[in-house]
């Protein structure tokens, strides 16, 4: 048994608690660990609240106390924030056609779609739980956002290809405004539903909730663009997804600033 | 088999109390606080080293608490809930005291208010042990010794994973072992190795 294999018992048997005869045996026959419980064993906590703090704290809480409606569960707000994308997604379609759809191959449209489909599952999650302090996540918000507009745009690499355009960027300031025009709404929808919660960092819920709001403008653009090029669709539809979460964070931010 | 604090993980009642207090009952809320308060505070204490500054925490975590109730969850457990609370408002309380003093600092060119490393004296034992270590490591720590959460609640007050929290402790028991070793009778935080 090393030390590194007792760690996750230090605290138990400092406080002393029952741990298996190996772990007792290592700790107090190893050098560096009997010291280690020693010390935490020997750090007791030596300062409490005042009398005055407690009667504080009680009158916050019983103050003006009444009944509150929880929260609604998890299992109800994402179907919701599903249904925000999907209307957003027919609006679309109806606004400014289905050409794009039209234009992408069986294998083009089950990627895109599917790619779409999950990233926006896992970002709704993310944000439902983001929204309820102390949720269990299964990849830290930071982590997951980056790893759903990376492979995004991976994804969309590996299925479209390059072409030259000579009107690359007129064509893509097009797409960029549609794409920022159907965030937009969305995002203002998505706050709707989660502006009950605690949101205890808001630039990274912000960025979440752009995120989730760039994607419904990328399901629109991938609806309507028929422009298959790689270069145009990882430049201007992800980059309204890119758009949509910077801007999520900069309001996250200004709002974090404005409450503190 | 996680760690798990000098409190155990799941002190008895408190989330029946919680949804209690969700649906007004002040005895409930009594409760909560009567049982609650001293590991709250420790939190605070052990990682601001200033009582008032605890103190104050202390109270601001209870008035959020009030404000969110309604985002705690029946059946999910209450400990991460608060502190993933507690750890806001110390994150918040950081912030705002940083930006003070930079302004006092540029309006008067005055020297910086000595840090709370400075009055080590003044830290509870805890505090001083885990003086050493780098923030997100002392607060993994304080969290498991002076509040009793288990590596899994750790993890969801900190919006981290159980992973990275284990690392974490790893590698904070790894500094203090070493620094025991160099100051084998005394306190880590006093030899000044940092």
């Amino acid at each position: 048994m090393t030390c590194r294999d007792v760690d996750s018992f230090i605290v138990a048997y400092a406080s002393g608690a029952e741990v298996s005869p190996q772990v007792a045996a290592h700790i107090d026959g190893c050098g560096r660990c009997r010291p280690l419980v020693h010390a935490i064993r020997e750090s007791g906590q030596t300062t409490r609240p005042s009398h005055e703090q407690l009667n504080r704290a009680t009158a916050a809480l019983v103050t003006d106390l009444k009944p509150v409606k929880p929260l609604v569960s998890e299992g109800a707000l994402l179907p919701m924030l599903m249904l925000v994308l999907v209307v957003i997604a027919a609006f679309g379609g109806e606004e400014w056609g289905t050409a794009g759809f039209r234009a992408l191959n069986s294998l083009q449209r089950i990627g895109v779609f599917f790619a779409l489909g999950c990233g926006a599952v896992l970002l709704a999650f993310s944000a439902g739980r983001q929204i309820v302090p102390g949720s269990r996540l299964l990849l830290p918000p930071r982590l997951l956002l980056a790893a759903v507009l990376g492979v995004m745009a991976g994804m969309f690499a590996i299925l479209f290809h390059p072409h030259h355009e000579s009107t690359f960027v007129t064509n893509g300031l097009m797409c960029l405004r549609i794409g920022l025009e159907c965030a937009i709404p969305a995002a203002l929808l998505f706050w709707l539903l989660l502006r009950r919660g605690a949101i205890l960092d808001a630039p990274l819920t912000g960025a979440t909730v752009g995120a989730l709001a760039g994607l419904g403008g990328v399901v629109v653009l991938e609806i309507l663009c028929p422009n298959l090029s790689s270069y145009h669709i990882l430049a201007w539809h992800i980059g309204a997804a890119l758009a949509s979460t910077m801007g999520g964070l900069i309001i996250g931010h200004i709002t974090e600033r404005l409450g503190s | 088999v996680g760690e798990s604090g000098a409190f155990g993980s799941s002190a008895p009642n408190l989330e029946q109390l919680m949804v209690r207090y969700q649906s007004g009952d002040a005895a409930a809320a009594r409760s909560l606080v009567d049982l609650m308060s001293v590991q709250l505070y420790g939190f605070f204490a052990s990682q601001m080293g200033d009582r008032a500054d605890a103190d104050d925490m202390s109270q601001e975590t209870w008035l959020r608490i009030h404000r969110v109730r309604h985002t705690y969850r029946p059946g999910e457990p209450l400990l991460p809930w608060v502190y993933a609370i507690a750890r806001r408002v110390r994150i918040d309380g950081y912030r705002k005291r940083r930006r003070i003093s930079s302004r006092e600092v540029a309006a008067s060119d005055l020297p910086a208010i000595p840090s709370a490393r400075k009055q080590a004296s003044a830290l509870p034992a805890f505090a001083e042990l885990i003086a050493p270590l780098p923030e997100s490591q002392r607060e993994a720590l304080t969290l498991l010794k002076v509040n009793g959460l288990t590596i899994e609640e750790v993890a969801r007050a900190t919006a981290s994973t159980a992973g990275a929290v284990k690392q974490r402790v790893h590698r904070a028991y790894d500094r203090l072992r070493a620094l025991l070793e160099q100051q084998p009778s005394g306190n880590p935080s006093r030899g000044g190795a940092r």
